[in-house]
C-alpha cells in the first residue's frame, strides 16, 4: 500500500515538475533564509536509529508536525529510501573491496582521484532529497536537509515560512537570542 | 546583491534569479550581523586541539613529540638498512632488498594515512540545535522548564543490549555508541579506539584500517630487517673475525639493536589489534572492560530504571564479518568536512506556484489512505 502511494506521489511530483517547465510563468523562485524559519518555526529532528548497530540509519517514526501536511505513507517512503542509500553505502560489496585493494596497492594515491562508493551514494542521496523536496515537501512548507550537515547524527527538516505567512504553532522565545551561553549540565 | 545572506545555497534545485533575491530582501531582512569579507572554511573555526595542513585536507593532533620520534626512528632504520645491508644482500638475491622496499613503502604510506586522516571527529553542535532538541524533549516529558538539567545518559537498545549514550558537555551532544571524547585532541571521535602519540593522531572510525595495516606491516618489516641484518653479519663473520665485521658494517649493528628493542611491543600490538578485530572491540572498550562481567563499572545513580549493563558486545556479529566490516567497507566520509565552507546563513530556493495557484495545489496531495 505504501509502495503504491509512494509511486503515485512520485508521479504526481514528476507531472507537476513538467507542467512547471511547460508554463513556467505560473511558478516563481523564492529564496528562503533558513535561519529565519528556524527562529520562528523551529525544526524537526529525526534521530539516528541505533537498534541494528552503528550503521547510519534514521528513525522512521512519523513526526507529529507533519500531521495533515504529509501523509504517513509518503513520509515512510522517503525515510525508508534515505535509509536504503546509507545501507547501500555501508555494505561490503565487490566494489568496496576493489576500492580498498586498489587503494592499498597504489599507496592511497587512488583515493585522491577515485570517488569512494560512499561518496557516490551520498551524491545520489543529495539528488534524491532535492527531488523529494522539490516535488513533495517544499509545496507544503518543509525542507529536508542533507544529514551530512549535522554530522550524520540527526536528519534535520526545516519548517519553511513563506512571504506573508504567520509563524507556525508555538513560536519559541528562547530562539530569539541564539548566542546566549548554553548551560551545560 | 552579493550579501552573504543570500549568496550561499544549500540546495541546488533551481538556479537563482535576481528577482527572487530582491523579493527575499524585501520581506525578511537578515537580523544577524552581516559578516563581510572572505568566507571561512570549517577547519578555521574548529575548536578542538588539532592541526590542519593543506587547507584542511590533512588533520592531525597538536601534540607531536612522539610523532617526530617515530618518523626519525623509521627513517634512520630504513636508511641504515639500505646503505649497509641492502647492497650486500643484493649480490645474493635482488629479491631480498626489493621485498624490503615494498614493505617499507607500504608501512610509510599507511603511517602517513593514519597520521593525517580525520579519525572521525564529530563537529560540535550549534546553539540552535540544542535549543530545539531541548524543546522537543521538554514537550515529550510534559515539562518545558529550560533550567532542568539535561540527563547525563540516554539509553539505546542495540541488538537487544542496553547501551548508554553519555552526554558530552564539551561537544554538547549525546555521544553515539562507541564514540568517545579524546582528552588530548578535545574532540569526540566516532568509534574511538585510542589516541596514539606515536602516530600523532587519534585512531577512530576513519583511520583504523590504515592503523591496523600499518601495525601489521610494520611488525613484518621489523622482523624482516632484523633477519636481514643478522644474516648479513653472520655471513661476514664466517670470513673474518667478529671485531672486523662490526667495523665494516656498523649500520647493521644499529639496525639489529633498534629492531630488537621495538620488535616485542610491535608484535604485541599487532596481535592485540588482530584479537580486537576478531572480537569486534575497540581498545577503549577493551581497556574499560565494558563487556567483561568482572570489572564492570558500578551503575550511575541517574539511571535507576535502566535494566542493566550490556553483558555481551552488542556489535559482535561474527569474527569474519567484523574483520571484513572494519577493513573492507567503503571509506566513511569525513563528517567534520574541514575543507567545506561555513554557511552561517543557509538559504534555499524553492519553486512555488504563484499565490493564486496555492489554493489549487494543496488538495492535490493524496490523502486517501492516511
Amino acid at each position: 500500500m505504501s509502495q503504491k502511494t509512494g509511486m503515485s506521489q512520485l508521479r504526481n511530483g514528476c507531472s507537476a515538475a513538467k507542467t512547471a517547465d511547460a508554463k513556467s510563468h505560473e511558478y516563481e523562485t523564492e529564496v528562503i533564509i533558513l535561519n529565519q524559519c528556524r527562529k520562528l518555526n523551529g525544526q524537526i529532528f529525526i534521530q539516528r536509529d541505533y537498534s541494528k548497530g552503528l550503521d547510519v540509519q534514521f528513525e522512521t517514526e512519523y513526526p507529529a508536525r507533519f500531521t495533515e501536511k504529509i501523509s504517513r505513507d509518503t513520509w515512510e517512503n522517503t525515510i525508508v529510501n534515505i535509509n536504503k542509500y546509507f545501507a547501500d553505502a555501508e555494505a561490503i560489496t565487490g566494489r568496496s573491496i576493489f576500492e580498498t585493494i586498489i587503494g592499498c596497492v597504489t599507496c592511497y594515491a587512488s583515493y585522491l582521484v577515485m570517488k569512494s562508493n560512499y561518496r557516490r551514494k551520498l551524491d545520489e542521496l543529495q539528488q534524491y532529497i532535492d527531488a523529494q523536496n522539490q516535488n513533495i515537501y517544499h509545496r507544503v512548507g518543509f525542507h529536508i536537509r542533507n544529514p551530512m550537515e549535522r554530522g550524520l547524527r540527526v536528519l534535520e527538516i526545516a519548517l519553511l515560512m513563506r512571504a506573508g505567512e504567520s509563524p507556525r504553532d508555538q513560536p519559541e522565545q528562547d530562539v530569539q537570542e541564539p548566542n546566549r551561553p548554553i548551560r551545560t549540565m | 546583491m552579493s550579501s552573504p545572506a543570500t549568496s550561499p545555497s544549500t540546495s541546488s534545485s533551481v538556479a537563482p534569479s535576481d528577482g527572487a533575491d530582491n523579493r527575499a530582501q524585501q520581506y525578511s531582512p537578515p537580523t544577524y550581523p552581516e559578516t563581510t569579507g572572505p568566507k571561512r572554511k570549517k577547519w578555521q573555526a574548529h575548536s578542538g586541539r588539532n592541526r590542519f595542513l593543506c587547507g584542511g585536507r590533512l588533520v592531525c593532533s597538536r601534540s607531536h613529540g612522539a610523532f617526530v620520534v617515530t618518523v626519525c626512528l623509521m627513517i634512520a632504520t630504513l636508511t641504515l638498512y639500505f646503505v649497509f645491508d641492502a647492497p650486500f644482500l643484493w649480490d645474493y638475491s635482488p629479491a631480498i632488498p626489493i621485498v624490503a622496499a615494498v614493505f617499507s613503502i607500504t608501512v610509510i604510506s599507511n603511517f602517513l594515512a593514519t597520521s593525517f586522516t580525520d579519525p572521525g571527529i564529530l563537529p560540535r553542535v550549534e546553539n540552535i540545535e540544542i535549543i530545539e532538541t531541548d524543546r522537543q524533549s521538554g514537550m515529550s516529558n510534559g515539562s518545558s522548564d529550560p533550567n532542568l538539567p539535561r540527563p547525563r545518559f540516554k539509553d539505546v537498545v542495540i541488538n537487544g543490549e542496553h547501551v548508554k549514550m553519555k552526554y558530552c558537555t564539551t561537544c554538547r551532544l549525546y555521544r553515539p555508541p562507541r564514540c568517545s571524547h579524546c582528552a588530548i585532541c578535545d574532540n569526540c571521535v566516532l568509534m574511538f579506539d585510542h589516541h596514539c602519540p606515536w602516530v600523532g593522531n587519534c585512531i577512530g572510525l576513519r583511520n583504523y584500517t590504515y592503523f591496523y595495516r600499518f601495525v601489521f606491516c610494520l611488525s613484518i618489516l621489523v622482523i624482516y630487517l632484523f633477519a636481514c641484518a643478522v644474516t648479513h653479519m653472520s655471513l661476514l663473520a664466517q670470513q673474518m673475525p667478529f671485531g672486523e665485521v662490526i667495523r665494516k658494517t656498523p649500520g647493521s649493528v644499529v639496525v639489529i639493536v633498534i629492531c630488537f628493542l621495538t620488535i616485542w611491543s610491535i608484535i604485541g600490538l599487532a596481535c592485540f589489534h588482530t584479537y580486537l578485530l576478531c572480537a569486534d572491540l575497540t581498545t577503549n572498550e577493551d581497556l574499560k572492560g565494558l563487556y567483561r562481567k568482572k570489572h564492570r563499572p558500578t551503575p550511575p545513580s541517574s539511571t535507576v530504571n535502566n535494566p542493566g549493563h550490556p553483558t555481551k558486545n552488542p556489535f559482535y556479529t561474527g569474527c569474519f564479518k567484523s574483520f571484513a566490516g572494519r577493513l573492507f567497507k567503503s571509506r566513511f566520509p569525513s563528517v567534520l568536512d574541514a575543507t567545506g565552507y561555513i554557511d552561517e546563513h543557509p538559504t534555499i530556493e524553492i519553486r512555488v506556484p504563484k499565490q493564486r495557484d496555492i489554493q489549487d495545489e494543496i488538495p492535490e496531495k493524496p490523502t486517501e489512505n492516511v
